[in-house]
């Protein structure tokens, strides 16, 4: 087994920095809490160690040492339980709330994390037992690069047409073009939402991504980027202040009214095209001979 | 769910709202947008006009 000691450590190391890279890349899946970088960078060290042996192991015929890997994968399960309760009780005192199927993207990212860590140690080990070290360091980096590049799904801007909208009230309801979002009644909030509000208008580029913005966890979550990154003037007791997402039920279009601390059309439009695509979201009539017929009529129409 | 929270009415609505909410009765519209700013201040919720001198105070 000594033989394999630098191997096993190199796949760990990588493994480690795997993990690390990928907190790096995305601030908004994590909680800024150092106690939340810890729990995620241990369990990263211990799927990378458990990956790590894994090749080893075989190559000594110690088959009782693979079955726990498949007791860790059941054990990092949890991760996703564990991140997904804790944002689930962060999220009773948000504002503009994350809505469940956020969470639950965010979650099953944490838990997918761990397994893409595993793959690098696993990778690495196999490289520097087979090739040699430099080959496992090569393969190992490789990994890395790619488990940024797997784990990059679309994102809003690449599914739909994204332009300001113009805010209006028709008597008392308030419009984002064509799309009416709400009915206010004071007079004072009416004159602020015309000067300081923000329409957006999102048209959806086919049929797949129509079906993506009908989702309504999808809409909270782009309410909720825009407010993370633009600053919402969203309080307790002024619901109208609170951003809002209504479709055109024609078009399917999706009509966003948002009142940000800093009237900034452009940093609005950016921060919702930079929403990812929420796995949950994502549908593929398109792919179907039903939805592409139905797709075709629908444009007919238009 | 909403709950409608009160009603405030100008009077000349009154032979067209009844019922079992509180509906506060006043004699013009400003009265009514400033009755209905205070009661959606204390109970956190919205005010949504549904013209003609009706407000109702929703909460969402």
């Amino acid at each position: 087994m000594s033989a394999y000691v630098t191997a096993i450590i190199l796949a760990m190391a990588m493994g480690f920095m795997d993990r690390l890279y990928l907190l790096c890349s995305d601030y908004r899946n994590y909680p800024s809490y150092p106690h939340g970088y810890i729990i995620h960078l241990s369990l990263g060290a211990i799927a990378a160690a458990l990956a790590a042996i894994a090749i080893p192991a075989l190559l000594e015929k110690e088959y009782t040492a693979i079955t726990f890997l498949v007791l860790c994968a059941q054990q990092f399960r949890d991760i996703r339980n564990m991140e997904r309760e804790t944002l689930l009780k962060l999220e009773e005192n948000q504002l503009v709330p994350r809505g469940t199927d956020y969470i639950e993207g965010i979650a099953k990212v944490f838990e997918a994390r761990n397994y893409l860590v595993m793959l690098v140690a696993l990778v690495t080990c196999g490289g520097a037992i087979f090739i040699n070290i430099w080959g496992g360091v090569v393969l190992g980096a490789v990994m890395i690069v790619l488990s940024r590049h797997l784990m990059s799904g679309k994102t809003i801007g690449q599914v739909a047409k994204i332009r300001e909208g113009k805010l209006s009230f028709q008597g008392p309801l308030l419009m984002v073009d064509d799309i009416i979002i709400m009915n206010v009644g004071e007079e004072a909030v009416k004159q602020k939402i015309l000067q300081e509000g923000i329409g957006v208008v999102l048209e959806p580029k086919d049929a797949d991504a129509r079906a993506s913005l009908n989702n309504l966890g999808q809409r909270q979550a782009i309410l909720h980027d825009v407010a993370a990154l633009v600053g919402s003037k969203a309080e307790i007791g002024e619901p109208a202040f609170t951003p809002m997402a209504r479709k055109n039920v024609d078009s399917g279009a999706i009509g966003i009214y948002f009142l940000p601390n800093e009237r900034d059309v452009a940093c609005v439009l950016k921060a919702v095209s930079r929403t990812p695509l929420l796995e949950s979201a994502i549908l593929k009539p398109l792919a179907t001979q039903i939805g592409r017929e139905a797709a075709k009529e629908g444009e007919k129409n238009e | 769910m909403s709950d409608i929270i009160a009603i405030v009415a100008t009077k000349d609505n009154a032979t067209d709202l009844s019922g079992a909410q509180a509906i506060f009765w006043v004699d013009t519209i400003e009265q009514a947008q400033r009755k209905a700013l205070l009661l959606a201040r204390i109970f956190k919720a919205m005010v949504h006009d549904l013209e003609g001198g009706i407000y109702l105070i929703v909460r969402h």
